[in-house]
């Protein structure tokens, strides 16, 4: 443990001398995780090559103001300018996807779900799938464990209509993979 | 809804290894390199910027401290209540009127045994440099305790020429200020009243406790109160009790300074009354807007304040709007204008707090973050 964070501790070190080898080797390690974040909020590939491209000045550019506090810290605060860059690449560009839409479909239904047999880019898909005002506050719910308040702000929307927009986001996912589920079972 | 799967689908999407897609780093050194120039301009900016603005804030808080001017004066006369005795005016020897004078000085002050001593010798000997004629009591209060203090303003006094007629600002407040300022402004915030610097006739010396003095009895006396802007240094540290709320508390350390112009038969006296307050403030903030380095905020709370000379404990309320320029998250610049309401202390002590509850305030400093 020790040993990885004195390895991450040299590579900002060597990131804010403006080492041109460090950028890569920075890219090689966490690009993995900042993918991984932009994928979930923004649909189109392309458009999570840009996003990438923008976290990455965004990163290289503040690296002299990172504060280096322990092991993890340096992905923590490039996983959070990874969310930061979604968020604004998406109120540019899907601005009007932001406010909440019409749709009205609550799933009630108790039965068990089970995400085990679906494989992770179809998941990935399903997500995507989701209007991009749901996806934007499940994202920030489940994988960034913000409060509704915290989201509220962050997206200039209504707390409640924060809540509401998860529960329809679940309800959507949920028949998403329920329906998957059973063309799964039907076809073995 | 069962919520088992939400969590199982986390999980699988955080730990997956997406394919990373190519970038463009030529691009990217680019951006990066346009950005930085454009940081190092921006820092630079905005730091001339925040030291513009606190040098002009400084600038005028000085300035209307030390530079203001008595206004035209309010007179009231009165006449003593009791009639002359033996003595006539013309009797009326120099020594008495300094008798009078530190008499009613000592009145004034002797409600707390002690603490005449802990007042500038100045105010004392001042009215010796308008006759020669030395008066008991000053000795007795001189010597009671001569701290090291005491000492040396009696030091300066005899090195300097002292103006006898006009209230004056001595150069030794001149330097004192400044030395106080420069000492404690890396760390602290001052603050300066608006409302400052007005003088009110005073009923100071009808208080019913002090003893009847021949003297005096006969005289017709003006007597003029100028109040000087209080100063105010402060230490504060702020804990975020979460995105927009905090609350502050520190220690905080006012002086408050009044030229007391007495004039008998012609014969103006000058003293000046100085009290020094530490106070604790307790306060809460609410915060408006925030930047990166910039953020606006509201604040409200009370204070207490001791005053380590005459009065009892003054209580305050204080609303204020302030601006904050970050240096790093740690610490940063503000400036914060406000009002402030001034509880009466119960003492007779003439202060600007009791001519003027309300007023107007501005603090800046450097204020330090918790959490």
């Amino acid at each position: 443990m020790s040993f990885i964070g004195n390895e991450e501790q040299r590579l900002v070190k060597r990131l804010q001398e403006g080492d041109k080898t460090a950028a890569s080797e920075f890219y090689a390690r966490y690009g993995g995780s900042l993918v991984g974040v932009c994928v979930r909020y923004i649909a189109d590939e392309e458009d999570v090559k840009d996003v990438i491209q923008n976290a990455l000045v965004h990163i290289l550019s503040r690296i002299t103001e990172f504060e280096y506090r322990g092991a993890g810290s340096l992905e923590a605060w490039v996983l959070r300018i990874a969310v930061n860059e979604s968020l604004m690449f998406l109120r540019t560009k899907d601005q009007h996807e932001l406010l909440e839409p019409d749709y009205d479909i609550i799933d009630d239904s108790e039965d068990y779900l089970s995400v085990c047999d679906i494989p992770p880019d179809i998941l990935r898909k399903m997500l995507n799938r989701l209007p991009t005002g749901y996806r934007t506050v499940l994202n920030l719910y489940v994988f960034e464990g913000k409060s509704h308040q915290e989201i509220a702000r962050l997206l200039g929307i209504k707390k409640d209509s924060s809540a509401s927009q998860l529960v329809r986001a679940k309800s959507m996912l949920a028949q998403m993979i329920r329906k998957y589920n059973n063309n799964n079972t039907q076809r073995r | 809804m069962n919520e088992q799967w939400i969590n199982e689908m986390r999980q699988k999407l955080t730990d997956y290894q997406w394919p990373v897609p190519e970038v463009s780093w030529d691009e990217i050194d680019r951006a990066v390199a346009a950005n930085t120039a454009r940081k190092v301009r921006l820092f630079w900016l905005r730091r001339m910027a925040a030291a513009a603005v606190v040098f002009l804030i400084a600038g005028v808080g000085y300035w209307g401290l030390l530079r203001h001017k008595s206004e035209p004066i309010v007179e009231k006369q009165w006449a003593q209540e009791q009639p002359i005795e033996n003595r006539s005016q013309g009797d009326i020897s120099r020594g008495d009127r300094n008798d009078v004078t530190s008499q009613t000085l000592h009145a004034f002050f002797d409600k707390r045994s002690g603490i005449a001593e802990r007042l500038s010798p100045r105010e004392i000997q001042e009215p010796e440099t308008v006759s020669p004629v030395s008066v008991v009591e000053i000795d007795t209060l001189n010597t009671t305790k001569p701290t090291e203090k005491e000492q040396s303003y009696a030091v300066e006094e005899k090195a300097k020429p002292v103006n006898e007629i006009l209230p004056v600002i001595y150069p030794s407040d001149l330097h004192q200020r400044k030395h106080l300022e420069n000492r404690l402004m890396a760390k602290v915030y001052m603050s300066s009243t608006m409302a400052g610097s007005r003088q009110t006739e005073s009923v100071l010396i009808l208080s019913p406790h002090i003893k009847p003095i021949n003297a005096i009895r006969d005289s017709v006396q003006n007597r003029r109160v100028h109040h000087r802007q209080p100063i105010r240094f402060g230490l504060s540290l702020r804990y975020r009790l979460d995105d927009r709320w905090s609350i502050e508390s520190g220690l905080t350390y006012t002086r408050l300074s009044s030229d007391i112009t007495t004039i008998i038969d012609d014969v103006t006296t000058v003293t000046e009354q100085r009290l020094n307050y530490i106070g604790l403030p307790l306060n809460i903030s609410y915060e408006l807007w925030r930047s990166r380095s910039f953020g606006l905020y509201v604040s409200g709370g009370g204070m207490i304040e001791k005053c380590l000379d005459a009065s009892p404990w003054q209580f305050s309320l204080n609303g204020a709007a302030g601006a904050e320029y970050r240096l790093t998250d740690f610490f940063c610049l503000y400036a914060e204008p406000g009002l402030g309401y001034y509880f009466k202390d119960g003492s007779g002590t003439p202060t600007i707090y009791k001519d003027h509850p309300l007023n107007f305030n501005l603090s800046f400093g450097i204020r330090f973050n918790l959490k």
